[in-house]
């Protein structure tokens, strides 16, 4: 009795260890991608490449899927860097445009500090509560795939209105990601950091883009 | 419609063979959250949603 105890109290806290170290690992890999796609956004902003809609998808699914194959090897550490990196490029010419709208760097700055509230928010509510948010998984597939393919179709089409709803849309599938993916981690239901990271900062990425569009649409300007 | 606008079109139809159906997989084969379950979701997000409004008040 006294054994199976033992083993079960080991076992159980070399589970809390995996789940601490997966954690500490994401959140120390999110940070580094985040300065070094803020450092790419910079080189964008000076650069003044616009690549275009079609190229940078492509780009984007291909080192996304690049990612993923790799994520289970030191490789995957590159691809995560390439990819990070590569959207932080495509930002700068979005930030550029805002910056030299009028009271632009104000709203990149409200869309910054706020996308990083409701990151940090989000996070320790799943942290704290322990809460598991596994069903939520279907639904932002589903959701994911809907909103992507409403916003493909908002951008073929002409359709502004559909952009904003998209970008609303996307902030609420987005906070339900981070819900998600930080309750997977707790959970021992993600234990690839690689793969964490990936979706955590496509998470903010996306947060910060659709609160920036919905700021500037209903400030007027 | 330019090229650049029927490349996109076309991507969404890759997207919608190969990710619709994974999609469908993932929706019916996910765990079915309780009651509590979705209370404890929809309290962060309502958070979220009041939060985004006061941003937007915030800027207009």
């Amino acid at each position: 009795m006294y054994d199976n105890q033992s083993v079960t109290s080991t076992r159980g806290r070399e589970s809390v260890l995996a789940t601490n170290k997966v954690l500490r690992n994401t959140y120390m890999l999110l940070s580094l991608t985040l300065l070094f796609s803020g450092l790419t956004a910079y080189i964008g902003m000076r650069s003044g490449i616009y690549l275009g809609v079609l190229p940078t998808l492509l780009i984007y699914f291909g080192l996304l899927f690049a990612t993923e194959k790799t994520a289970d090897s030191s490789l995957g550490l590159i691809f995560v860097f390439a990819l990070t990196g590569f959207l932080g490029f495509t930002l700068g010419p979005i930030l550029s445009f805002y910056l030299h709208t009028p009271q632009g760097a104000q709203m990149v700055m409200t869309a910054l500090g706020g996308t990083g509230v409701i990151f940090l928010g989000l996070s320790g509510y799943a942290l704290t509560t322990r809460k598991d948010f596994s069903f939520l998984g279907g639904m932002l597939v589903t959701g994911i795939l809907i909103a992507f393919l409403a916003g493909l179709g908002a951008f073929i089409f002409n359709m502004p209105g559909l952009s904003l709803a998209v970008s609303a849309m996307f902030i609420l599938l987005m906070s339900g990601l981070i819900l998600f993916q930080t309750s997977q981690i707790v959970h021992g239901g993600e234990t690839n950091y690689i793969r964490a990271t990936v979706t955590l900062y496509v998470a903010i990425y996306n947060l910060f883009l659709s609160l920036l569009r919905i700021l500037s649409a209903f400030s007027g300007r | 419609m330019g090229w650049e606008k029927i490349g996109v079109l076309i991507l969404a139809a890759v997207l919608i063979i190969f990710w619709g159906p994974r999609a469908l997989r993932a929706a019916r084969n996910a765990p079915k959250g309780t009651a509590e379950d979705w209370k404890g979701f929809l309290i962060p997000i309502l958070l979220v949603i009041a939060f985004v409004i006061f941003l937007i008040m915030s800027v207009r």
